[in-house]
């Protein structure tokens, strides 16, 4: 591991403005993402988990800037890119990109894929109507196993694993070295979420990519992640090295997501599983003290006061009474 | 279950063929019979106005005081009006006037009202409100007396008619067009070509305004009725065309004394007006269901 970081976020914030009442006097603010640090290094797959509406897609689009962020840095192979030319901001955007969520929305209805898989190339001035540029196009296709017939035909006439295979093809036009991939699979089929999920490990395999998995499905996270990152309500709780977070959460929350993914084993039934108590609390009213008090099964008198702090270097945890005992079903699992 | 299976392999045929959007939405076009009468329709009524020199027996200007006010015969299918002059050659002539009444103040309006939705829509802030402030005075104003107010002041002509019609029409195009790219602004391609970096004009130009397509198809095909009928009601009034041009509502407003004595000669323009119109409607309609099963997808 080199020591300067390919994306380094700090103190990222997101805040969005609720106003409610008749008269839209009252105003709340929202914290999608409240102070952020993540450091991702060449090479290595990191993933990002977490419920829905932790912030997690909001924190992908603040890295891709595609939304402004309400505070913080985000510095790529050391440039700040909340302060760069916008000529600087383009180049950057051909090394980095994202794939999204849902294949069906994020290809323009009427678009062949011709067109969709040359626009990144025009946008950045790498288009020309010859020979080469037709190759290239086939080229892409071919990483993502589609053929030639593809090129003409329309994002309706695909189904949904071959339109996450055309984002991705369209997403590796500007050949990036970073990927971030916004739950790419969450839209599709368990067959097809199996070889979308191949198809990118093999992308990384050969062009040494480095991917930011955000997903809440954690069977996935284990296989492909060197490290994860465990969201709830715009923090990060706990990160770390996969293999010890799968083995053993510190922060009851991740210990809780463990153990609510189902295990394909008949043995393992009626296994000690930890549960939740209580409720979500409102992102609009996040309790002072611990985010996770309202549902946390071991809340002291502590938690409800004071918000504890991420802490730790290699696996850190935001907790004040950390877990410690290993997992004991999920590892014996595989091996 | 037999029905739908039978529905579902023919699909799945059509789906290999090489097929454009536009040619799927007219096959889809094409198995719509209302649809189709109102194309037919508005085919022969265009065809009628480009040949009304070759298809007319008489001069539509030719003035015969002998033969005023004649009932519908052999000489004169339509019948002839209060100067004589033979109806049914005054209404194909009529045809060429309505029809471009119909057609250019559409494109006009309807380009536009695009230009100022997309931009008001896309770029949204101060510009959006101010756009939409001056849409909302024209859309509040009733608009054939706008249209009245311009050709006033303009003068009666056929020009001026479609400069009055365009600024009266402009403004609800702009708002069509901006509440669909309010919707279109935030889909996932959208925001997949800025992670591109795609510009932001390259964005609205090769994303939003192509998905605004077929909805300002439809409009369109509402709109050539509604300003075939706002030039018959000028005319009417008298600020439209002027005598002796025959278009269909000056046709049926010199007619109006003669309403009880001679009905042919307010009725026949009357159907041509209702007929067209009607067919723009129908074809506007099946248009709207051919280009909505795609965009559902």
């Amino acid at each position: 591991m080199n020591d300067l970081p390919l994306l380094r976020v700090r103190n990222l914030r997101k805040s969005f403005l609720s106003k409610s009442g008749i008269f839209k006097r009252r105003r709340i603010t929202v914290y999608a993402v409240d102070g952020i640090d993540l450091d991702i290094y060449k090479g290595k797959t990191y993933a990002l988990v977490g419920e829905s509406g932790c912030g997690k897609s909001t924190l992908a689009r603040l890295i891709m800037r595609l939304v402004e962020p309400t505070g913080g840095s985000i510095s790529y192979r050391g440039k700040n890119l909340l302060s760069v030319s916008a000529k600087e901001m383009s180049a950057i955007r051909k090394s980095m990109q994202i794939i999204f969520q849902n294949p069906y929305a994020s290809l323009d209805p009427r678009m062949s894929v011709r067109e969709a898989l040359a626009e990144p190339l025009k946008a950045h001035g790498l288009w020309n109507e010859d020979e080469e540029s037709e190759k290239e196009l086939l080229h892409l296709l071919g990483l993502v196993g589609l053929d030639e017939e593809a090129l003409d035909r329309y994002p309706h006439q695909f189904s949904g694993g071959q339109r996450q295979r055309i984002c991705i093809a369209r997403a590796l036009a500007l050949r990036p070295e970073f990927l971030v991939c916004d739950e790419p699979l969450s839209a599709l089929d368990l067959s097809i979420q199996a070889q979308i999920l191949n198809l990118l490990m093999e992308l990384q395999e050969r062009f040494g990519f480095t991917y930011l998995f955000i997903t809440h499905d954690l069977s996935v996270v284990r296989h492909i992640a060197d490290r994860v990152f465990v969201m709830l309500l715009g923090k990060i709780v706990e990160a770390g090295g996969a293999e010890e977070i799968f083995d053993s959460p510190h922060h009851p929350y991740t210990h809780l997501l463990l153990s609510a993914v189902p295990v394909l084993d008949p043995r393992a039934r009626g296994r000690s599983r930890l549960l939740p108590v209580g409720e979500i609390p409102s992102p609009l009213e996040i309790p002072p003290g611990c985010r996770f008090q309202t549902r946390c099964p071991f809340v002291k008198d502590l938690c409800k006061v004071e918000e504890p702090l991420l802490d730790g270097n290699v696996h850190a945890v935001a907790c004040h009474f950390p877990l410690n005992q290993k997992r004991r079903t999920a590892s014996k699992r595989n091996e | 279950m037999a029905g739908k299976g039978r529905n579902c392999v023919p699909r799945a045929l059509r789906q290999k063929v090489r097929a454009g959007l536009w040619q799927e939405t007219i096959s889809r076009f094409g198995e719509n019979s209302m649809a189709m009468v109102g194309f037919y329709v508005i085919a022969a009524v265009a065809i009628v106005a480009i040949f009304a020199p070759l298809i007319s027996f008489h001069d539509p200007y030719e003035i015969n005081l002998r033969q005023r006010l004649l009932l519908p015969s052999g000489a004169h299918i339509l019948g002839t009006d209060a100067f004589g002059r033979d109806m049914l050659s005054r209404i194909i002539y009529g045809a060429r006037i309505s029809l471009l009444v119909g057609l250019i103040p559409s494109f006009i309006s309807i380009g536009i009202g695009s230009a100022v939705g997309v931009t008001s829509g896309y770029l949204g802030g101060k510009i959006d409100f101010i756009l939409m402030r001056v849409a909302d005075i024209v859309i509040a104003f009733p608009s054939l007396l706008l249209a009245m107010v311009i050709m006033y002041t303009l003068g009666a002509g056929l020009s001026n008619i479609f400069i009055a019609l365009s600024f009266v029409g402009w403004a609800e195009a702009a708002r069509v067009v901006r509440s669909q790219v309010l919707s279109l602004r935030e889909q996932g391609f959208v925001e997949a070509a800025k992670a591109m970096g795609v510009r932001r004009r390259a964005i609205m130009a090769r994303h939003i305004f192509p998905n605004c397509l077929p909805s300002l198809v439809v409009l369109f095909t509402l709109k050539v009725p509604e300003f075939i009928l706002a030039e018959a009601s000028l005319s009417f009034l008298g600020v439209g065309a002027q005598p002796p041009v025959p278009s269909w509502g000056l046709l049926v407003s010199q007619g109006k004394e003669f309403i009880f004595s001679a009905p042919w000669v307010v009725a026949f323009p009357g159907g041509a007006i209702f007929l067209v119109a009607l067919a723009f409607n129908f074809v506007g309609d099946g248009l709207r269901e051919a280009l909505d099963p795609y965009l559902k997808r």
